[in-house]
């Protein structure tokens, strides 16, 4: 194995496995079903926190510029970093079509239309653009998300394929009504995991808190000479607000999403009626 | 006529909504050890990485080996190596773990200079990069820049962090027999606020300011420029205002006038005066540093 890759591996995978870990304990322990349950949040905080890591621990050991000015292409190093994402989130995501299909008859068959839980792991992965906030490294993120969601559910279930052309836009509109409560409670869990790992990144949750965290260049620190000293819970607050902006950012685009096609929904024929 | 190993024309980088760099223009030819001085903010750092395209410059043109960094990337890289100011390395990784990273994607890696400076830098190799303080993590982005025998070495501050005696080892024994073993085809780009340390080693320089190229010159040419004149009379009140000077110092009967390019003019003058004592010299790199920044403020 190369070293690049190797080193890409050893970056996510031993979050990745822990989570696992962290699961299967969780659910003998008694946590019940996965399905709608705490243990998908958590599965979903796994998800999008073995995401994020390929660049987030980069820029945690501000390891970037060396790796960048080594004769590697880019390419190569974003093409390692997807390879080694994608093997940290199969573990997790085959959890999750195991532990679907093992509940009762509310899981969905093969004679259950499309299931819009396989979109999940597009938004988890596109959660790499948390840390990079460049367009393209989202839609790139998405993409191997959704490839893997769907790649992994296609060899599950074959007739997926054809069964895709057909549903996709009726069964999203109409089950997101049905999932507004699911997508919200998601983006919630997907902003508070972004919001989590990026405190830790930056050292606050260890315990560096310095002097320095009520004084930032945000906006509400420039008002007036010296009235964001006295404010210093406020400050921490909107600090921290700022710093997940684009986990924010995406919590949000997640609610609009199943907003509007919830409102659009008139527009499709019926899709399936899964309730989730 | 040799192709530059570096070639910046007309730089600009812009943060949010302030010029980091603007307008600059470098030019470093093969063998050279080319020094990159200016104040903190001036933008040495932006400017190193535009060159590494670590950022992607606004405007303008950079050049590597007549190359574009942005295109032929890893036909660059492979001829260079890099130390930032700040340096990062994976936390798991040993010493020599580290080392053996760096290598594997290297064509060339010289063993011998690998051992000879962990020992000279007095690291152990089993000890895992955490362990390491601020110095020893520079001391080792030096061996991982320094073995692979790059063309071209790009160093940020590289003697930050390093004590006394380590700093001065680096710049006289390290980087000099780095340049020394092929002294026509290795070139060195160093910015460094420790200008006194490095003029031994600095062929050339560039004087940032507010992201613009100020003053570029060899150091043999600065110092025939840039001198500084002691004069004594016999009176104070017979000591004369010097004008268009960058400096002129009264002090009682003693007179210290720093010219730029004007010292047969002002020696004339001087002499015309009868002074107990004239003499000159030539103004240190460091001083010549701050006098031209400072008549540039002045100015302003």
């Amino acid at each position: 194995m190369n070293a690049l890759l190797k080193k890409e591996l050893r970056l996510v995978l031993p979050i990745s496995l822990g989570v696992l870990g962290l699961v299967c304990v969780a659910y003998q322990l008694g946590f019940g079903g996965f399905k709608g349950s705490n243990l998908v949040a958590l599965l979903l905080m796994g998800i999008v926190g073995v995401s994020s890591l390929g660049y987030g621990k980069e820029l945690e050991h501000q390891t970037l510029d060396l790796q960048l000015t080594i004769p590697v292409s880019r390419r190569r190093i974003w093409a390692t970093k997807l390879i080694a994402q994608v093997v940290a989130v199969l573990p997790l995501l085959a959890l999750l079509n195991v532990s679907m299909r093992s509940e009762g008859p509310s899981v969905p068959t093969s004679e259950k239309e499309f299931d819009p839980i396989v979109l999940w792991p597009a938004f988890a992965c596109s959660s790499v653009s948390l840390f990079t906030w460049k367009l393209r490294s989202m839609i790139a993120g998405a993409a191997v998300g959704a490839l893997t969601s769907l790649v992994w559910f296609g060899i599950a279930e074959p007739a997926l394929w054809t069964r895709l052309a057909h549903q996709i836009p009726g069964t999203i509109a109409h089950q997101s009504g049905e999932t507004i409560r699911g997508l919200i409670s998601s983006a919630l869990v997907i902003f508070l995991c972004a919001f989590h790992y990026r405190s830790w990144m930056h050292g606050e949750i260890r315990g560096r808190m310095t002097a320095e965290s009520g004084i930032h260049n945000w906006s509400l620190a420039r008002e007036g000479g010296g009235s964001h000293r006295r404010r210093p819970l406020l400050n921490l607050i909107f600090k921290e607000l700022r710093l997940q902006k684009p986990a924010i950012f995406v919590a949000m685009a997640c609610i609009a999403f199943s907003l509007v096609t919830y409102a659009c929904r008139g527009l499709f024929p019926e899709g399936g009626t899964e309730t989730y | 006529m040799s192709t530059p190993v570096i070639e910046i024309t007309g730089l600009h980088y812009r943060y949010d909504k302030s010029d980091a760099v603007h307008g600059l223009n470098l030019k470093v030819m093969p063998g050279r050890c080319h020094g990159l001085l200016g104040r903190n903010g001036s933008g040495k750092t932006t400017t190193m990485k535009c060159l590494l395209s670590l950022l992607r410059p606004q405007q303008g043109s950079v050049r590597l080996f007549g190359l574009d960094p942005a295109k032929d990337e890893v036909a660059v890289k492979k001829r260079l190596a890099y130390v930032p100011d700040y340096v990062g390395f994976y936390p798991w990784m040993s010493v020599q773990e580290t080392l053996d990273f760096f290598a594997s994607f290297r064509d060339r890696w010289n063993d011998r200079t690998e051992k000879d400076l962990l020992e000279r830098f007095q690291l152990d190799p089993k000890k895992k990069v955490t362990a390491l303080s601020k110095g020893q993590r520079t001391q080792l982005a030096l061996i991982t820049a320094i073995c692979p025998e790059p063309e071209l070495l790009i160093l940020d501050e590289p003697t930050s962090g390093l004590d006394p005696i380590v700093r001065r080892e680096f710049i006289e024994t390290v980087i000099g027999a780095y340049q020394d073993a092929d002294p026509a085809n290795r070139t060195i780009l160093v910015s460094t606020h420790l200008i006194a340390e490095f003029e031994g080693l600095i062929d050339e320089f560039t004087l940032i300011d507010a992201g613009r190229d100020v003053l570029t010159l060899t150091t043999d040419a600065a110092r025939e420029r840039y001198q500084r004149i002691h004069a004594r009379f016999t009176d104070a009140a017979a000591v004369p205002d010097i004008a268009n000077v960058i400096s002129s110092r009264k002090n009682g009967r003693n007179l210290e006038v720093v010219v730029n390019g004007e010292l047969d003019r002002v020696m004339n003058q001087l002499r015309q005066l009868r002074p107990e004592e004239l003499r000159q010299e030539s103004l240190s790199l460091e001083e010549t540093f701050t006098a031209v920044l400072s008549t540039k403020k002045d100015r302003q």
